[in-house]
């Protein structure tokens, strides 16, 4: 890879730039947000492989179509760890039905070490600490439907079947998870820690 | 909070819950609602607390270099979408209609075309990955010596001294439910995980594989079966093994 220089531009700023094909945009964009994402993908999909493949949708689509990413939505940290744990979540589905066709069949999973600088690695760690405290605040049960929908791919159907509990339940409980997520992430200031 | 009616959706598409074409239609409303553009991304940013309490992982290097030798690649050359018919002769309503399903028709094949990219781009970047080790200067390979825990097994494994990049041939026997291949780098008396293994239903298989820090740290691998999803440390015995 070239080298690059954060100029320490807003990530909106440089998905604007996107627009006009600048390069170096988006190997700042990737040199931020690449581990996160990668991460996620990783935790959902248990495969480096394919996590990778996900990276890699994830950048290039925003190097194609950087217009999908309007301000409006929001941070775009959050936008480009949604897109991923979207693709994370159809691979999953897809791998599901696969399974079900080959009943006897063992898929391949593979993982990568983890490595990167020290630096990187501890400011990883506090931040995660950091997030793990949110989701501790969160009442159990209110942590398990929200766990199973967003790290297991369920539907809330799905979720209502498997703990025996009504939909409406559910729903209501991931609807009060997520905004409390929200109240207790204020303090994180995470865009900071990322 | 956004009074749309399409906000009652939005909840359920942060979360992951729809398949492909729900969401494609829950976006392209976000693409033109502002108010549920917001809203989603509330939700996205509550989301995120869980993603980033995923453990620490950096993706490879050489996955960084070829996304952006595509988006490189993609400026000298860039793919052109197929232009459209304008059927100027006709009613305005057959006209509009088929203009309507050609617009759909090509945003569908564009979606493919895509798809099919990107699929072609992953296994470009493997390749390139398996041509690189296989032409480096300072390749190593060593046949795997099989142990008396899975006799008839056997394994080969290229090393590229210089970055620690490399491939894993192997044949192996096949796995039970809810088990894997995991290879170690071994060297001061230590176990490093060196990864899962890709793994056909017979045994057989290939895996591309990064040594955890510099190669001269380790001495020889070994490879043995765990729990699916792999292990902190071997839990079992070597199935085979190889100085490096």
């Amino acid at each position: 890879m070239q080298v690059y220089r954060d100029s320490g531009a807003s990530d909106e700023i440089l998905v604007g730039r996107l627009c006009a094909k600048d390069v170096n945009a988006l190997e700042i964009l990737y040199a931020r947000y690449s581990r996160p994402i990668y991460a996620l993908a990783v935790r959902l999909v248990g495969d480096a492989h394919v996590a990778e493949d996900i990276v890699q949708e994830c950048f290039l689509k925003l190097w194609r179509q950087p217009e999908l990413y309007a301000p409006e939505k929001g941070r775009v940290t959050p936008w480009l760890l949604g897109m991923a744990h979207h693709r994370a979540i159809d691979w999953l589905r897809r791998r599901t039905i696969e399974r079900r066709h080959e009943a006897e069949g063992v898929d391949p999973v593979e993982h990568s070490a983890v490595g990167g600088d020290p630096e990187s690695i501890l400011a990883g760690a506090l931040r995660r600490d950091e997030v793990s405290q949110a989701l501790a605040k969160l009442p159990d049960a209110q942590r398990v439907a929200l766990e199973l929908a967003y790290l297991r791919g369920m539907t809330q159907t799905q979720i209502a079947d498997f703990l025996g509990e009504p939909l409406g339940t559910i729903k209501t409980r991931t609807r009060l998870a997520m905004r409390k997520l929200r109240t207790v992430l204020e303090p994180f200031a995470l865009e900071e820690s990322l | 909070m956004t009074q749309c009616h399409f906000a009652e959706f939005l909840e359920e598409f942060a979360l992951g819950s729809f398949d492909a074409d729900e969401r494609e239609r829950v976006l392209e409303h976000i693409r033109l609602c502002p108010s549920c553009a917001e809203e989603a991304g509330n939700y996205l940013e509550a989301l995120s607390v869980i993603a980033l309490d995923a453990p620490d992982q950096t993706p490879p290097l050489s996955l960084g270099r070829f996304i952006m030798a595509e988006a490189r690649h993609s400026i000298e050359s860039p793919r052109r979408l197929p232009r459209q018919s304008v059927w100027r002769h006709w009613p305005v309503f057959a006209a509009a209609a088929v203009a309507a399903i050609a617009l759909a028709w090509t945003i569908r094949l564009s979606g493919e075309l895509e798809n099919q990219h990107l699929a072609l781009a992953s296994l470009t970047r493997r390749y390139d990955i398996i041509v690189g080790v296989l032409a480096a200067s300072e390749v190593a390979i060593q046949q795997m010596s099989a142990t008396e825990a899975a006799p008839g097994a056997m394994g080969r494994i290229y090393l590229d001294r210089a970055t620690g990049a490399g491939m894993l041939m192997h044949r192996l026997p096949p796995l039970t439910e809810g088990k894997c291949y995991q290879l170690w780098f071994v060297g001061n008396g230590e176990r490093v995980n060196g990864g899962v293994l890709r793994t056909n239903p017979d045994g057989s298989g290939y895996t591309i594989i990064q040594s955890p820090g510099p190669l001269s740290r380790y001495t020889g691998v070994g490879v043995t079966q765990e729990p699916a999803g792999g292990s902190p440390w071997p839990t079992t015995d070597r199935l085979l093994g190889a100085g490096i």
